[in-house]
């Protein structure tokens, strides 16, 4: 196993102290003992989430990576039923006996758990989170809200005129977290764009934004959200609450559905409440039943870009009532968070 | 444009004054010297210009140069000159215009320097050998023999942040600028620098009134169109499209001038070059659309580099280069421009500073992050790259923490200015305005021999803009509100109300295309090995088309090889070549 700070390779029995017997830098994890993941591989995930550490992240795009590179864990199921397709070819072709053996494989495959979902349990994830601040410290990159006592926020030090003014569009989330990723990244000041969450987050800043919103006329608003049965409501809850943008903003749809998610097995979690919206397809009630995935499965620099590009492209826009009968006053970009959409900057698009 | 030049000290060098005026011989085609006791003054000019006359004068013991033009016009600049610095102090408080001027004594053996409020024209000095050296191009005094020239790697530092060099420093060690709207005094070696212009907050109850304020800035404006008129029987005047130039198309119309219009074609890629047409008939303006492609840009890109005299990393000024030639061929000998609205009415600046203001301090990462650091990342060059691009060795020539920071804080920080915005504002015309781009325009247009004429940067547009109340600059996200309201009869509603898109050179295209074997000569990994300032690997990735995955914009990457390359060009023809062409 290497050590992640002087890259020498050791023996099980060489690591017994759980040092590197070379420069006694500690390790996390030991997979001899039963660890998911080496140093290495763990290094590797965070990495591969903060984009070389040029990307801000949180914890929960750590725990994703890691699912992601864990999903084979689900592979029984796939080969059980790989062996009974095969039967089934060679019962046609052969012997009905074989047809037995078909049919058990397909029921075995039956029983076993899909490889669609999360295979690492979030419990695990967060006692190995914690084991590796503990070992090496937080990584580059990592985002900490700051603690609130330790001084006043810029905005509660800010000019009279400031509430005067206002954005040339929101991006309105349906996760705090999700609002950390956009601003750590600074997506507000690269796009004169405000950043809420729909839960009242950021609170220090939440009621004057808002006010500040109304002072746009021409305001476009995106809202952006897991495919849970929440967030696929949200668009249509901000077009029609009078509270947010009832009649006064254009409202885009432009977070990750059920058709977005199908393409990220692997990340997706057991679905825990029940489909109590009506802006969804019968389609996505169908996996909402049974399925959610937060928009975290998604590297934060894709959605970034992926925004970035939904903000600055506006010709595969559809009124939400062409996708949902009863979707309302307000429009879907089902392009920007799809496999067809490259990020807005070339590059590699390792979506999610 | 003419240019200026000279030295306090022995006065016996005809060689030196001929090689100094030589080297802007593009400045004019007449040389006039005058010798004083203690002091050689040197100016060269266009003799014969319609509005024009020497801008050398003497009176007694006292003797000016003047290079450029006052708005209003006077008769002799530099005998409006003598005359204001006659007495102390001196009678600046309405001078406007783009000019820049050294008046001696040779009783009291006192030098003063001096350039126009907003700093369209430039003016260097240096002490060498016993002499203090002034001229307005820095190619002037690298054409003094002796003088030693060395890179200064803490003005490159700035450079890689701005895309221009900010402040009195030069990218040569040794030499400096005066500030704009500043007075500089050299007398017995000692050197003291004082402001005759600032601009500072001061509300006006009366321009709460919108109809008021809107009737102010039209009177003012169209004020400020007329004074810089010369008497020329036609002007040039650059129309991108955009509100700013439109407004000064129609207020050179209102005011009867003839003005033929030069407007930049991209082909596909333009992004206003149908509102600058539809400007220009309406107006009954003659409008010329300049096609500027790659090859254009390559075909001309060494003497951008030669006349731009200082590294401007910006690539609006090759296009400028190519308009402002057309211009020339067209026979005009004075170009308007827009530029200015931004900085005077809140334009589009300012707003991710307020997004930044709602946000700061929310995470650990920002703990300490102040409003410079914020400004400083709107630059979009290399600030916070610097471990990406910079080496070792170059890293530790550029000097301390916080140099960037303060040239911000005397604003930002401002304790006159009450409203954020006019912080921003003030930030914004002291750098971007009057350090990058005034003085490229002034020199891509001279390189032709054209005089540019920036009527929204004038001084009492300016100084009004700083009594109006702030939301009626930046009124919600509308930005220049109170110059559209202005207009807004006048002009078509798309050109007064839509969002600005911006000159949008397709830099990226350019850099990546046609002009890639260029590019990789400048930044090629020999090119970049024999400087030893920046890693190899950071700008191999830009030329393959690739930046840190944090960038969202394309077009940052041909800004970024832009402004590398730009340098490089600049270090072969200023450095290693002293200028020479």
């Amino acid at each position: 196993m290497k050590c992640i700070k002087c890259q020498a390779d050791c023996t099980y029995p060489q690591r017994s102290d759980g040092r590197c017997p070379k420069c006694r830098q500690q390790f996390a994890f030991e997979p001899r003992t039963g660890a998911i993941i080496s140093d290495a591989g763990f290094e590797s995930a965070i990495s591969a989430v903060s984009s070389q550490g040029s990307v801000r992240f949180l914890p929960e795009h750590v725990y994703y990576e890691l699912a992601r590179r864990k999903k084979g864990g689900g592979g029984g199921r796939a080969f059980m039923y790989t062996l009974g397709g095969a039967g089934a070819i060679a019962a046609i072709v052969a012997t009905p006996l074989f047809l037995i053996g078909t049919a058990a494989c397909i029921g075995i495959g039956a029983m076993m758990p899909p490889k669609k979902t999360v295979n690492v349990e979030r419990s695990t994830f967060d006692q190995m989170w914690s084991r590796w601040l503990d070992v090496h410290g937080a990584p580059k990159g990592l985002i900490v809200r700051r603690d609130a006592t330790r001084g006043p926020y810029r905005s509660e030090t800010q000019h009279a005129d400031i509430q005067h003014y206002s954005f040339d569009r929101a991006v309105i989330c349906d996760r705090p977290e999700t609002v950390d990723v956009l601003l750590a990244n600074n997506f507000h000041f690269e796009n004169n764009c405000a950043v809420l969450a729909v839960t009242g987050y950021p609170e220090h800043a939440f009621s004057t934004v808002r006010d500040m919103l109304k002072n746009n006329p021409r305001l476009t608003v995106f809202a952006l959200h897991d495919a849970t049965p929440e967030g696929c409501g949200l668009a249509h809850k901000l077009a029609s609450d009078e509270r947010w943008f009832r009649g006064s903003a254009r409202v885009v749809e432009v977070g990750i559905r059920p058709a977005h998610a199908r393409s990220l097995k692997g990340v997706w979690r057991a679905a825990t409440t029940p489909v109590d919206t009506a802006v969804v397809t019968d389609d996505e009630r169908r996996w909402l039943t049974n399925y959610t995935c937060e928009l975290a499965a998604i590297r934060p620099e894709q959605v970034i870009k992926r925004l970035f590009t939904a903000i600055t492209k506006e010709d595969t826009l559809q009124p939400a009532s062409d996708y949902i009968a009863d979707g309302g006053d307000y429009y879907v970009d089902s392009f920007s968070f799809s496999r067809n959409s490259e990020a807005s900057d070339g590059g590699d698009d390792s979506f999610g | 444009m003419s240019g200026i030049c000279g030295w306090v000290g022995d006065a016996d060098d005809k060689d030196t004054l001929e090689r100094m005026l030589g080297a802007i011989d593009y400045r004019g085609d007449t040389s006039v010297r005058e010798d004083l006791r203690g002091a050689t003054l040197g100016y060269r000019w266009w003799a014969g210009r319609p509005g024009k006359s020497s801008g050398v004068a003497r009176d007694g013991v006292r003797a000016a140069v003047c290079a450029g033009t006052f708005a209003p016009p006077v008769e002799s600049p530099a005998r409006s000159i003598l005359e204001r610095t006659a007495r102390e102090p001196a009678a600046l408080d309405d001078a406007d215009g783009a000019f820049a001027f050294a008046v001696y004594n040779e009783e009291t053996r006192e030098l003063v320097l001096g350039r126009d409020p907003f700093g369209v024209r430039s003016l260097y000095y240096v002490e060498h050998a016993g002499r203090f050296y002034f001229a307005t191009e820095l190619k002037q005094l690298l054409a003094i023999p002796t003088l030693p020239v060395e890179i200064d790697p803490a003005a490159v530092h700035k450079y890689l942040t701005f895309s221009f060099v900010p402040g009195e420093a030069v990218p040569v060690k040794g030499i400096k600028r005066v500030l704009p709207g500043h007075l500089l005094r050299y007398r017995a070696g000692a050197i003291t620098t004082q402001p005759y212009f600032t601009l500072t907050e001061s509300i006006d109850e009366e321009l709460r009134d919108v109809k008021t304020a809107v009737r102010r800035v039209r009177e003012l404006g169209k004020q400020a169109v007329g004074r810089r008129l010369n008497g020329e029987s036609e002007v040039g005047l650059f129309l991108s499209g955009g509100i700013d130039s439109s407004v000064v198309a129609l207020w050179l119309r209102s005011l009867d001038a003839k003005v033929r219009a030069f407007s930049l074609d991209f082909g596909d890629r333009s992004v206003e070059r149908e509102q600058a047409t539809e400007v220009a008939k309406l107006l009954e303006i003659p409008l010329e659309l300049v096609k500027v492609s790659g090859p254009d840009i390559e075909a001309v890109f060494w003497d951008v580099v030669a006349k731009l005299d200082l590294p401007f990393g910006d690539a609006v000024t090759a296009p400028q280069y190519l308009l402002a030639k057309t211009a020339r061929a067209a026979g005009v000998t004075a170009v308007f421009n827009g530029e200015g609205g931004d900085q005077l009415f809140g334009g589009w600046t300012s707003k991710p500073m307020i997004a930044a203001e709602m946000y700061g301090h929310l995470y650990e990462h920002q703990e300490t992050e102040s409003r410079e650091e914020t400004y400083l990342h709107s630059y979009h060059r290399f600030y916070g790259l610097e471990d990406e691009l910079y080496t070792e060795r170059f890293h530790a020539e550029v000097g301390g923490p916080g140099q960037r920071r303060a040239y911000l804080t005397p604003y930002l920080g401002s304790a006159s200015e009450g409203a954020f915005l006019n912080r921003v504002r003030l930030a914004d015309i002291s750098l971007k305005g009057s350090q990058n781009i005034l003085p490229r325009a002034e020199r891509m247009t001279n390189a032709f021999g054209l005089d540019v004429r920036v009527p929204l940067f004038d001084r009492k547009l300016a100084e009004v803009s700083f009594k109006l109340p702030p939301e009626l600059k930046l009124h919600g996200a509308c930005e220049k509100y109170v110059l559209k309201l202005a207009v807004q009869k006048r002009l078509p509603e798309d050109i007064v109300w839509r969002r600005k898109f911006g000159m949008s050179v397709p830099v990226t295209d350019f850099v990546l295309g046609p002009l890639a074997p260029l590019f990789e000569e400048l930044l090629g990994e020999a090119s970049i090995a024999k400087r030893g300032m920046f890693r190899p690997a950071y700008v191999r990735s830009l030329l393959a088309g690739h930046d840190v995955p944090s960038e969202l914009r394309k077009r940052r990457i041909g800004e970024r090889l832009w402004a590398l390359a730009m340098l490089e060009a600049w270090m072969r023809t200023f450095i290693d070549r002293r200028g020479a062409a």
